[in-house]
C-alpha cells in the first residue's frame, strides 16, 4: 500500500513539474487581456507538486506512527488481476499486427480455453462469431474502420 | 519458306488479340481505388469543413463516382494538425484524401507543427468562402466606415468575435486594424455559429462571419452585414445587395477562404487524375450547385499547376498578414 | 399557445405517417445500439447516417437523425448500470449509484428507474421545446462567456461534496483532471500546450477514453481481486421491478424535477447533457437528507442525473432550431445534416420551414415515447447479458472497450491510454483518490478555462465581469455560497453552539 501510494504521489509530482516546465515556456503572467495560456497549467503544476509533497508527508507520518502497512490488494489478488491485464495488453499489442478483430478473436479464444475451460466447439464458435459480427457492424455497416494493423487488410479478404 | 510464312502468320493471329488486349487495357489503365477511400476532416464534427465533406461523400456514392465507398473520418486535434500529419504520414497511399480550409496555412504557421501544404498532393480547389463584416441590427451603423470610425475613437474597447485564434477571422481583424488604423479586442470562440449568436446577444460588437454562419440571424433581422470583404459583390440573389468593402468604407480589401482537397504525398499521376476527375464531376452535380448558393460560397473549381500557383500566392499573403499581426509561432 | 397546439397537431400528422414512424423506429434501434456501445455516441451514429439521409425528404431525414439521438440518450445508461462502463458521456454520473445498485442484485430495478427518469426528463424537455421555445431562446442569448463561466462554477461547487476521505488527495485528483484537459490546442491563444512537439499529444486526452479506462477496466480489476469470476448480479428484469421502479420514482418528485429542470436549462445554455448530469447528481446529493447513501446505490443518485441527461438532450434541440447553435455535439452533427438539406438552422427556420420544425418537434414527442417502450422491452435482453459466463463476458467487454476507445478519434494510441487509465483507476480507488471529481475536471476543464479567458478579454482583464448583473452575478454568488457551505455551516454551528453555552 505504502509503496503504491508513494509511486502515485511521485507520478503526480512528475506531471506537476512537466506542467510547470511548459507553463514557463508559454508564459504564465496575467497579460493585458487576462491570463496567458500558461497561467492555468502553472498553478495546476504547482498545486500538483504541493499536493504530492503533502501526501508524501502524510504517508511518512503514518508509517512512523503505525509502523506496519496495510496491503494494497488482498492476498492472492495480484494473480487474477494480472490474468486480466496481461492478456488485455497482449490483445492491444497483437492488434498492431493483425488488426483489432482478429486480435480480439485470439484473446477471446485464449481466455475461454485457459480460464473458462470451455469446450473447443463453443470456444471456436464464440471467438469467431463475436469478432465477425462486430466487424460487420462497425467496419461494414457503420463505416467506422477499426484498426487493421500491419496485415489485417490482407487477412480479412472482404 | 512456306512453312516459315505460315508460322509467322500464325504468330500474328495469336499475337493480335494479345496486342488488342494490351491496347485496350492500356487505354483503360486509368487508376481506380481498390479499397474504401478515407476522407479526412481536419476539424471537429459540425463545422464548415465537416458539413462539406459529409455532403460530398454521399454525392460520390449517389452518382457512383468511385467504385469503393468513401469513409469520412474526423481528425481535429491541434486545429487540424492531427489530420494533416496523418495524410503526410501516409505517403503513397492513394486511398486518402483530406478537405481543408485556410487552417492548411494558419495551423502550421501559428503552432510550428512540422507541416506544409507541399507535404501533400494538391488535388483541387472546390470553392472559396466569403467573409462579411457583421454588426448587431440594433446598432445605428449603416456603412463600414461609420462603424470603423467609432472603433477608432476608443482603441481596444470594441470587441471582435471570431472563430479560433490565429486563424482567418483574426487575420481579417488584423487586416481591418491595419487598413483603418483601429484597434479591436479579439475574442476567440469555438465555432462560427457560436460567434454569430454572441453578436446577436450583444456580447461582442462585430464579427467577420462567413455568409452561411450568419445568414439566418440576418434574415431574422437580428444582424446586419455592413460589407463583403472582397473586391466584388457576392453574385447570388440574396447577397448581391451587400456593398463591397470599397463601396462601404472607401478602402479596398479582400480575403477569401480556401475550400480545397488534397491527397497523400507521392501518389502517381494517374491516381491524382482519378481524384481530379471525381471532384470535377462532384462540382457539376445539381446538388453541389444548390449547396454553393445556399451557403453563399464562390464557385471556383481550380486544379493542376494553376491551383499550385494559387496556393503559393495564398500562402505568401497569409504569412505576410500573420507576421504583421504578430500571429506567427514565436521562436 | 393555441397556435402552438395546432402546429403540433400538424407536426404529429407528419411524424405519425407510417413511413416516418417506421423510420423513427429504425433510428431508435440504431440509437440504442450506438448508445450501448461505449465510444460510439449519438454524434457518430448521426454522422454515419447522414449520407443515407440525403436521399430522403428533409423531414423524414431529420426524424431519422434525431431518433438516433433519442435512442442513444436512452441507451447510454445501460452499460453504466450493468458494467460500470458509461456508454455515453452523460451517463458517467449514473455509474456512481447505478452500478452499486446492480451489484446489490437490483440491476433490473436500476434499469427501470433509469429509463423512467429519462422519460420524465424527455417530457419536461419536450414541453419546453413545444411551448416556450422562442422565449427560452431569448434567455439563452443573454449567455455570454462570463455567464457560461458562472454556470461552470456552479457545476463545480455542486461537486464539492463528492470528494474522498483525504482532502489533499481530492484536490490532487481534481488538478490531475484539469491537467489532462489542458493538453493540446488552447483555442484562446492558438498555442499548443504540453505537447512537446508530439502530434499524438496534440489530440489531447479524450474524456471518453479516460472514462472507459478509469471506470470500465478499473472496475474489472477490482472485481477480479476475489478471483476470476463475477458474482452477485442478478440479470433479470421482472414485472415487479417495473412496478417498484414506478413507485420509487414517485417517492422522489423533487429530485426528479430538479434533475429535469437543470437538464433543460443546461441543454439550452451551451452546457450540454454531460455537465447537466453531473450538476444534477451533485445537487441531489447535497440536498438529500441521507447523502451518505449516495455512491452505495441510492435511487436518487440514478434519478437525478438520468432525468437531467435526457432533459438536456431534448432541450438541446431548442438552441439549434431557434438560434442556429447546437446545444450538444450530436446536435452539431444533426445541424450539419440540416445544412445539407439546404435548411439553415436559426431563427428563420420557424418562419420559413414551419412544417419541418414542427415535424421535428413532433418527432421529439413520438421518438421519446416509442423509445421508452423500446428500451423497456429490451431491458431484460440487456440484463440477460450478465448471465454470460465470466470467461466469455470479460474478454468481450474489454474488446468492446477497445473498440470504443479507438472509435472516439480513430487513434490506436487511445487504446493504450485506456489500458493505462484502467490501471490508474484501480490504484486511485485503492488509494482513496476520488475519480468522480477528476472526471468532472477533465470534462469541464477546457470549457471553463475558455469561458473565463474569453470573458476576461471582454472585460479588458478585469475579473469584475464575472459579477455582472443580471445573470452572472446571482449564479456566481450561489456557486460561491455552495462552495463555501461546509465552512459557512461550520461557523453557523460554532456561533449557535456558543450562544447555547
Amino acid at each position: 500500500m505504502r509503496k503504491a501510494d508513494i509511486v502515485i504521489a511521485l507520478f503526480f509530482m512528475v506531471i506537476g513539474f512537466v506542467l510547470l516546465f511548459d507553463a514557463v515556456r508559454l508564459g504564465f503572467q496575467w497579460g493585458v487581456t487576462g491570463p496567458e495560456s500558461g497561467l492555468f497549467p502553472f498553478y495546476l503544476g504547482l498545486g500538483l507538486v504541493v499536493c504530492s509533497l503533502l501526501t508524501l508527508r502524510t504517508i511518512y507520518a503514518k508509517y512512523k506512527k503505525d509502523g506496519y502497512d496495510k496491503l494494497l490488494m488482498p492476498k492472492g489478488a495480484l494473480k487474477p488481476i494480472l490474468w486480466v491485464l496481461i492478456p488485455s495488453v497482449g490483445m492491444v499489442v497483437i492488434t498492431e499486427f493483425v488488426g483489432l478483430h482478429i486480435a480480439a478473436g485470439i484473446f477471446l479464444g485464449f481466455y475461454m480455453r485457459s480460464v473458462g475451460k470451455i469446450g473447443w466447439g463453443t470456444t471456436l464458435m464464440v471467438s469467431f462469431l463475436v469478432p465477425l459480427s462486430l466487424y460487420i457492424a462497425f467496419d461494414k455497416l457503420f463505416l467506422v474502420p477499426l484498426p487493421q494493423g500491419l496485415w489485417g487488410g490482407i487477412l480479412i479478404p472482404f | 519458306m512456306k512453312k516459315a510464312f505460315w508460322i509467322s502468320k500464325l504468330t500474328l493471329i495469336f499475337l493480335f488479340p494479345v496486342v488488342l488486349i494490351s491496347l485496350y487495357t492500356g487505354t483503360a489503365n486509368a487508376w481506380e481505388p481498390t479499397k474504401p477511400i478515407e476522407f479526412i476532416i481536419p476539424a471537429g464534427a459540425g463545422g464548415g469543413a465537416d458539413v462539406m465533406a459529409r455532403f460530398i461523400a454521399p454525392i460520390i456514392s449517389k452518382y457512383k463516382l468511385a467504385p469503393k465507398p468513401v469513409i469520412v473520418i474526423n481528425k481535429s486535434g491541434g486545429a487540424g494538425a492531427e489530420g494533416f500529419m496523418y495524410v503526410k504520414g501516409n505517403a503513397k497511399d492513394p486511398h486518402v484524401m483530406i478537405i481543408t480550409l485556410d487552417n492548411l496555412f494558419t495551423t502550421p504557421l501559428a503552432t510550428g507543427v512540422p507541416f506544409n501544404w507541399r507535404d501533400m498532393t494538391p488535388v483541387a480547389r472546390l470553392a472559396l468562402d466569403y467573409f462579411n463584416l457583421w454588426v448587431n441590427a440594433e446598432t445605428p451603423y449603416k456603412t463600414a466606415k461609420e462603424y470603423l470610425d467609432d472603433v477608432k475613437k476608443t482603441p481596444g474597447k470594441f470587441l471582435m468575435g471570431g472563430t479560433g485564434s490565429a486563424q482567418e477571422d483574426q487575420i481579417i481583424t488584423v487586416m481591418l486594424e491595419q487598413a483603418f488604423g483601429v484597434k479591436f479586442s479579439y475574442v476567440p470562440f469555438k465555432g462560427g455559429g457560436e460567434v454569430a449568436v454572441q453578436l446577436v446577444g450583444k456580447h461582442v460588437n462585430s464579427t467577420v462571419n462567413n455568409p452561411a454562419e450568419a445568414v439566418s440571424q440576418w434574415r431574422a433581422g437580428r444582424l446586419k452585414p455592413l460589407a463583403t470583404i472582397d473586391t466584388e459583390r457576392i453574385n447570388l440573389p440574396l447577397w448581391k445587395d451587400i456593398p463591397t468593402m470599397k463601396e462601404s468604407s472607401g478602402v479596398d480589401m479582400s480575403y477569401l477562404m480556401l475550400r480545397g482537397i488534397f491527397a497523400a504525398p507521392g501518389i502517381t499521376k494517374e491516381q491524382q487524375e482519378f481524384y481530379v476527375n471525381m471532384l470535377k464531376k462532384v462540382t457539376e452535380t445539381p446538388e453541389w450547385q444548390k449547396y454553393i448558393s445556399d451557403n453563399g460560397l464562390k464557385s471556383a473549381y481550380l486544379t493542376g499547376p494553376d491551383y499550385v500557383k494559387w496556393l503559393e500566392e495564398k500562402e505568401r499573403i497569409t504569412k505576410d498578414l500573420m507576421a504583421k499581426g504578430n500571429l506567427l509561432k514565436k521562436k | 399557445m393555441l397556435a402552438d397546439l395546432n402546429n403540433l397537431a400538424m407536426g404529429l400528422g407528419i411524424a405519425l405517417e407510417p413511413y416516418n414512424l417506421m423510420i423513427a423506429c429504425i433510428g431508435l434501434i440504431l440509437g440504442i445500439i450506438v448508445g450501448v456501445l461505449p465510444g460510439l455516441g449519438g454524434a457518430n451514429g448521426v454522422a454515419i447516417l447522414i449520407p443515407v439521409v440525403v436521399v430522403m425528404p428533409a423531414t423524414t431525414g431529420v426524424i431519422l437523425l434525431s431518433s438516433i439521438y433519442w435512442g442513444a440518450l436512452y441507451g447510454g445508461s445501460i452499460t453504466s448500470i450493468l458494467f460500470n462502463i458509461p456508454g455515453e458521456p452523460w451517463s458517467v454520473a449514473t455509474t456512481f449509484d447505478g452500478y452499486p445498485m446492480a451489484r446489490k442484485g437490483r440491476a433490473g430495478f436500476a434499469l427501470v428507474l433509469s429509463f423512467m427518469s429519462h422519460a420524465v426528463g424527455a417530457i419536461v424537455g419536450v414541453l419546453i421545446l413545444t411551448f416556450l421555445a422562442p422565449l427560452i431562446a431569448e434567455i439563452a442569448l443573454k449567455f455570454g462567456p462570463a455567464e457560461i463561466f458562472s454556470v461552470m462554477m456552479l457545476t463545480f461547487s455542486a461537486f464539492v461534496g463528492l470528494g474522498g476521505k483525504s482532502p489533499v488527495k481530492t484536490v490532487a485528483a481534481i488538478l490531475f483532471g484539469f491537467s489532462l484537459a489542458a493538453v493540446g490546442m488552447d483555442i484562446v491563444s492558438g498555442q499548443l500546450r504540453m505537447t512537446f512537439g508530439s502530434v499524438t499529444l496534440m489530440g489531447g486526452f479524450n474524456f471518453i477514453v479516460a472514462v472507459i479506462g478509469l471506470f470500465g477496466l478499473g472496475e474489472i480489476f477490482l472485481t477480479v481481486e476475489e478471483g476470476l469470476k463475477v458474482e452477485g448480479i442478478v440479470g433479470r428484469v421482472r414485472m415487479r421491478d417495473i412496478v417498484d421502479g414506478f413507485k420509487e420514482l414517485l417517492l422522489y418528485p423533487k429530485t426528479l424535477f430538479m434533475g429535469a429542470i437543470i437538464g433543460c436549462w443546461m441543454g439550452v445554455t451551451p452546457g450540454g447533457a454531460t455537465p447537466a448530469s453531473f450538476m444534477a447528481y451533485g445537487f441531489a446529493k447535497e440536498s438529500s437528507k441521507n447523502s451518505k447513501e449516495f455512491g452505495q446505490g441510492a435511487s436518487a443518485g440514478i434519478i437525478a442525473p438520468e432525468a437531467a441527461a435526457h432533459g438536456a438532450g431534448t432541450s438541446a434541440t431548442l438552441p439549434m432550431i431557434t438560434l442556429g447553435i447546437p446545444g450538444s455535439p450530436t446536435m452539431a452533427v444533426i445541424m450539419g445534416g440540416l445544412m445539407i438539406f439546404g435548411l439553415t438552422p436559426g431563427p428563420m427556420l420557424f418562419k420559413e420551414h414551419a412544417d419541418f420544425v414542427w415535424g421535428l418537434i413532433a418527432s421529439c414527442w413520438v421518438g421519446n415515447f416509442i423509445g421508452f417502450f423500446m428500451v423497456m422491452a429490451f431491458a431484460p435482453l440487456f440484463a440477460a447479458v450478465l448471465k454470460v459466463r465470466f470467461a466469455i463476458l470479460m474478454p468481450a467487454i474489454i474488446y468492446v472497450c477497445a473498440i470504443g476507445a479507438y472509435a472516439v478519434n480513430n487513434r490506436m494510441i487511445d487504446v493504450y491510454y485506456m489500458l493505462v487509465f484502467g490501471v490508474l483507476g484501480y490504484l486511485f480507488k485503492k488509494l482513496d483518490y476520488p475519480i468522480a471529481p477528476m472526471v468532472l475536471a477533465l470534462v469541464l476543464g477546457n470549457m471553463a478555462e475558455q469561458a473565463m479567458r474569453q470573458a476576461l478579454i471582454m472585460g479588458q482583464g478585469s475579473p469584475l465581469i464575472f459579477f455582472q448583473p443580471p445573470i452572472a452575478l446571482p449564479i456566481m454568488l450561489v456557486a460561491l455560497f455552495i462552495f463555501f457551505w461546509p465552512v459557512i455551516s461550520g461557523w453557523k454551528d460554532k456561533l449557535l453552539g456558543k450562544k447555547k453555552a
